[in-house]
């Protein structure tokens, strides 16, 4: 960092050199670029920002139909993000279905085994016959 | 002046304009000249339309080469003006047709450029940016479960846990629910983490506003032009009376030297880019 | 004096990068940086969703477990493509960072 000197702009003799640190691209860009104006000039130029801007999203938005083409989509596959939850219905009936028949076969062994394929009311009739 | 000819302008210094400017190389390699009037001077180059005709213009601006040679010739020049007189930058690609418009817009402007003179005079822009000194390292990435991959198995599409055989009920804690408090607790630390770097920040920029005469606060700059991951929570401009540059300096060591959160860096001298909007400006 | 030919914009590709390779590495970067947005998302909806008592344990787990395959299944990618999980992002400018 150069120390300032008094006098004009804090820096010395006028060599036609940068004066003050040659600080990186960022720096510079974001000082000449400013959006703010000082006079506007004959020639009307967007704000670079924007572009820039343009250029990535249409980059972002060509890059997922990259990934689907290279097989990465499992976004469009996982029942839970996709809100599709028939899988899970699927498996709550299983499970549900799994439970009578858990149940009906233990009363069955102490009473008929022959009826497997019970239906849901079965074991209240059966009940009720037996009331 | 020819037809394919057009004039950039650099900056508005008042007369008398400061000797040397004519050895000067601008933008495009060309040659630095000046245009006077109503008590003004301007500090331009003539360029090739081909360069900055509203089309080319347009075109090259989003080409980072030509930006970056033409934004470093630009600032050169400005530079070299500020360094040994009151002056007023201009943007870069602040572009007329003719020497006739520069001497018109200076007679337009005249009372606003004066006015933003006496604002610069013996002052002096200086930078600041400051980056969370924090890493990210430690979150997500490799977070191997307690169960490998393979365990849960299966097509995509697979509840996980309801496969026979899956899903260890057994021993402490299951390892989907461990990955969320995990998850969950570096989260919470980072934006705890985040949000006392950007509070340090703001805390930076007061006290050191407090030793300026004007301060802008510019956004975080493009992680590609900075190429660093660090996160940038301040980004700043100052202008300083040259009087006080010095101490300035010193207080930004100090700041930086102080906190563990936040590194400090000061760039400058600066011509004052930052301070130089005039209050007629038209569009 | 003629005025100089105006050179024509470079092609997209081109502005990218010069290098073929490191065109096609940018191009996986990004997409996988789109993929790695979309993991976050999902991983912070869900993080919200676990605070809620009325979910089961077993929920909570099966969340938990889906969410750690994803960022596994990150990892191995980005191996995979030879890229550094820290370093996918995109900065959108005055909009900030992606991620």
């Amino acid at each position: 960092m150069t120390t300032p000197t008094p006098g004009g702009s804090a820096s010395p003799e006028l060599t036609g050199s940068r004066n003050h640190e040659p600080a990186n691209l960022a720096d510079v860009l974001e000082r000449v670029l400013d959006k703010g104006l000082v006079v506007a000039g004959d020639i009307q130029v967007n704000l670079l920002d924007i572009e820039l801007l343009t250029i990535k999203l249409r980059l972002v938005i060509a890059s997922l139909e990259t990934a689907r083409e290279v097989g990465i989509d499992w976004w469009e596959h996982d029942p839970w993000l996709t809100g599709d939850h028939k899988l899970e219905r699927e498996n709550r009936q299983l499970r549900d279905r799994l439970a009578e028949l858990e149940g009906d076969g233990d009363r069955r062994s102490l009473e008929s085994p022959r009826r497997t394929s019970a239906r849901a009311d079965a074991p209240e009739r059966e009940e009720a016959r037996h009331d | 002046m020819t037809e394919d000819m057009a004039v950039w302008l650099y900056a508005v210094t008042p007369e008398p304009a400061p000797a040397g400017l004519t050895e000067l190389t601008g933008v495009l390699g060309a040659p630095v000249r000046v245009v006077r009037a109503s008590g003004l001077a301007a500090v331009v180059s003539s360029v090739s339309r081909a360069e900055v005709g509203e089309e080319p213009l347009r075109r090259n601006l989003e080409d980072l080469d030509w930006l970056a040679a033409t934004a470093t010739g630009h600032d050169a020049v400005v530079g070299a003006v500020t360094s040994s007189a009151t002056a007023v930058p201009v943007r870069i690609a602040t572009v007329y047709h003719g020497d006739d418009r520069v001497r018109d817009v200076l007679t337009e402007h005249r009372t606003a450029f004066a006015a933003t003179v006496d604002l610069l005079a013996g002052r002096t822009e200086w930078g600041v940016k400051a980056y969370a000194a924090s890493n990210h390292s430690d979150e997500s990435a490799d977070v191997p479960g307690d169960a490998p991959a393979g365990t849960s198995g299966g097509a995509p599409g697979d509840v996980p846990g309801d496969a026979p055989g899956s899903g260890a009920p057994g021993g402490g804690q299951r390892s989907g629910t461990a990955y969320l408090l995990r998850r969950r607790a570096q989260l919470r630390a980072r934006e705890t983490a985040d949000h006392l770097a950007a509070r340090d920040a703001d805390r930076v920029h007061t006290e050191l506003g407090s030793l300026a005469v004007a301060v802008r606060r510019h956004p975080p700059q493009h992680s590609r032009l900075t190429g660093t991951r660090a996160n940038m929570v301040l980004n700043a401009a100052y202008l300083v009376d040259d009087a006080r540059a010095e101490h300035f300096a010193t207080a930004v060591t100090e700041l930086d030297a102080r906190g563990p959160l936040l590194h400090l860096y000061l760039t400058g001298p600066w011509p004052p880019y930052s301070f130089s909007r005039i209050a007629e400006v038209t569009t | 004096m003629t005025a100089p030919e105006p050179r024509p914009p470079l092609p997209l590709a081109d502005r990218l990068d010069s290098d073929p390779e490191n065109l096609e590495r940018d191009l996986v970067a990004l997409v996988l940086t789109i993929v790695e947005l979309l993991r976050q998302l999902m991983e912070r909806q869900a993080l919200r969703r676990v605070e809620d008592p009325a979910l089961t344990d077993e929920r909570i787990e099966r969340i938990g477990l889906t969410l750690m395959r994803l960022d596994e299944r990150m990892t191995e990618l980005c191996d995979h493509f030879g890229l550094d999980r820290d370093d996918l992002n995109i900065d959108l400018g005055p909009l900030g960072r992606l991620l």
